[in-house]
């Protein structure tokens, strides 16, 4: 019937995932929406197209890359091809082992030391005991945890959780890769490392799909590029071509008004337009070390929010976060009962830009009173600051206060 | 067919897992193995004093300390499957919206963990036993074919028990009572004979009571088992196995999306 499949080909055919939001989940929630549902209820309202009619096919030894804002639907690509969840509606075709390293520390468990934590997350694989066995020795070199390899993952930092996670998904090996945004963690030197991995698997006829908000390692990974928008696909072609359509969209976004959003998707508040402006309140791209910066986000909520969790993080270009400022860690914030409905627009000030000369953005999120889920994201264009040194000296930290000076005197001699 | 397959291939996980479940749990509980014993033995404790001084329950000759622990081993060993296996996916699932497995390796690890409290509280029963001078005969042998009842019965009920309690959460505050409940139903502080002869073949209907019954049988009264009664009950357990395997692997899709 279909053609022969070689081992290592993804195929998205139509595919749709649609999930359904709200109490479903307790029995008295359950009885209770039959109760209320009866006659012709809506149920329009609670559910969520995540992926709608995407189709795709990646062949053995390709790199596909995936692109799009938050929400758009890249996650649940990943999870749907590694079997994690299934399909509303359409077929995915995967043949071979897959390898999947979508979270930090996914298949980890915490108590249990490095090396148990292979052999786990090797079994969660699929693996049989003695494959481990033959690849602990490159796995461990490949993570560099040698003197930690028998430590719990729990006194583990985020970055070691990632080379470990790395090193057993990229030496399992596997027929197809998935990658999410995870590397983002990984310091600039193992982002490398992981980079010459993936393109040495890419070599050896592994597929491998790559969900990353670094262009840079987008266009240098992949053969073609996916933008996904709201679900669905937007635009498909070379990383290039891709990453400029994925731009252009932004632009394009940040100029329309905001309420174009609200009437097709169900979605509980976005985030229309994230501002950056200097302390005249001017909208700037470059700043200065030591200038204030605001950002400024406008929302519109489709229903009231009771006391959500606001988070701002700066980002710099290369990945790691500089900084990360949440309602919920500032005191004078903290317990002010608010309500975040209709539109409207909060900013954050940061009163002095201590951080060392590169390219930065920001990015905004709403998540819910617990801080659990995120009801909106966004992140903001990229901007400049300058301050004295060069942008690429190596070592020299993100955060650069503004220190006092205390040096000998000179004049104590003899 | 396939699902046993594709669980097959998963059996170092499923070793594995069920190890790092004892190991956390042992790890994590100041008594360790010491909570194995401790929950039947307790048990057995209170219900001598109740029921040997304060209420007379004919055991026909047994000590009651042997009546009582010889049912209380099995049945820990059940009530611990079922209290640690029913909530296992909902408790992992960090594993499961993150990584694919065969999901029955979740709660299959947490009624292996249960097996291995079971094994050192049944050495304790061979220490009361020799300390009552009661030796078991060759009908001790009846043990196996009881305990592989028992497995596949716990094996149903807590697959069953997994997947319904991530569609209803609410329901984990169910299981306790069913349980307590369920052991009331089971010859555990009594013996059979006081059940009404004929209330017997419905009471047989639960899998336990012939289960129960036999273990005392075998071990302690040196007879052979009730054999309708249990292979109802084998009948009984291996159609719940089945039926609750398969809704077990038909809702196994949307867990992720659930939990």
């Amino acid at each position: 019937m279909s053609d022969h499949i070689e081992k290592g080909t993804v195929i998205f055919d139509q595919v749709s995932k649609r999930y359904r939001l709200g109490t479903l989940g307790t029995l008295r929630g359950t009885v209770s929406a039959l109760l209320s549902r009866r006659r012709d209820g809506d149920d329009s309202q609670r559910v969520l197209w995540a992926l709608r009619d995407v189709s795709f096919r990646v062949e053995p030894g390709e790199s596909l890359g995936l692109i799009g804002p938050n929400g758009a639907g890249k996650t649940t690509a990943l999870k749907l091809l590694s079997n994690i969840t299934q399909p509303t509606a359409g077929r995915i075709t995967v043949d071979g082992r897959v390898s999947t390293l979508i979270e930090l520390g996914a298949g980890f468990h915490p108590e249990l030391t490095g090396r148990e934590n292979i052999y786990l997350n090797g079994a969660i694989l699929g693996l049989r005991r003695r494959e481990i066995d033959r690849k602990l020795d490159a796995i461990v070199a490949f993570s560099e945890l040698e003197r930690f390899i028998d430590t719990p993952v729990k006194r583990y930092s985020s970055g070691m959780y990632v080379r470990l996670g790395f090193a057993v998904a990229a030496h399992v090996e596997p027929d197809v890769l998935l990658v999410d945004e995870v590397l983002a963690v990984g310091d600039a030197e193992f982002r490398q490392r992981c980079m010459a991995r993936m393109k040495e698997l890419r070599v050896s006829g592994t597929t491998i799909i790559f969900v990353s908000h670094n262009m840079h390692m987008v266009r240098s990974l992949c053969d073609h590029a996916l933008l996904l928008w709201r679900g669905q696909v937007h635009f498909e072609g070379s990383p290039n071509d891709a990453i400029v359509a994925y731009e252009q969209m932004w632009q394009k976004r940040a100029t329309q008004s905001s309420n174009v959003y609200t009437q097709e998707e169900h979605a509980p508040i976005l985030i229309s337009k994230i501002q950056l402006l200097n302390s005249e309140g001017m909208p700037r791209r470059e700043f200065c070390h030591g200038e204030s910066l605001e950002i400024r986000f406008l929302f519109v909520a489709s229903y009231p929010i009771e006391s959500p969790v606001v988070r701002a993080r700066l980002v710099a270009e290369d990945g790691p976060v500089a900084a990360m400022v949440s309602t919920l860690h500032q005191r004078r914030v903290k317990d002010i009962v608010w309500t975040l409905q209709g539109e409207g627009e909060i900013a954050i000030v940061i009163p002095s830009l201590e951080v060392v000369t590169g390219s930065y953005s920001v990015e905004v999120r709403v998540l819910d009173t617990t801080d659990s889920e995120v009801l909106a994201s966004m992140q903001s264009d990229q901007f400049f600051v300058q301050a004295p040194g060069l942008a690429h000296e190596v070592d020299r930290g993100i955060y650069m206060p503004d220190v006092t000076w205390i040096l000998p005197r000179p004049e104590k001699q003899q | 067919m396939n699902h046993l397959i594709k669980l097959y291939q998963y059996r170092d996980l499923l070793w594995l897992w069920t190890t790092r479940e004892i190991r956390v749990r042992y790890k994590q509980s100041l008594l360790g193995v010491a909570w194995a014993i401790l929950q039947p033995l307790a048990l057995t404790a209170v219900f001598t004093i109740v029921f040997s001084r304060l209420v007379r329950i004919d055991t026909g000759g047994i000590p009651y300390p042997v009546f009582a622990y010889a049912a209380l081993v099995p049945w820990t060993f059940f009530t611990t499957s079922l209290s640690f296996g029913i909530p296992s996916l909902v408790n992992n699932m960090n594993l499961v919206t993150k990584v694919y497995f065969p999901r029955e390796v979740l709660p299959l690890a947490s009624i292996g963990a249960a097996f291995l409290d079971f094994v050192v509280a049944s050495l304790i029963f061979g220490g009361m036993l020799a300390f009552y001078r009661i030796w078991p005969g060759m009908q001790a042998l009846w043990v196996i074919p009881l305990l592989a009842v028992q497995v596949i019965l716990t094996i149903a009920v807590t697959l069953i028990g997994s997947a319904v309690i991530v569609f209803f959460r609410d329901m984990r505050f169910v299981v306790p009572l069913l349980t307590q409940v369920w052991m009331y139903a089971t010859p555990i502080i009594y013996p059979v004979d006081l059940v009404p002869e004929r209330l017997r073949p419905y009471y047989f209907l639960n899998p336990m009571a012939s289960i129960i019954d036999g273990y005392r049988r075998v071990l302690v009264m040196g007879q052979g088992p009730r054999l309708s009664a249990l292979l109802l009950s084998a009948v009984v357990s291996l159609l719940l196995l089945f039926a609750s395997y398969a809704a077990f692997k038909r809702a196994e899709p949307v867990f992720a999306d659930l939990i």
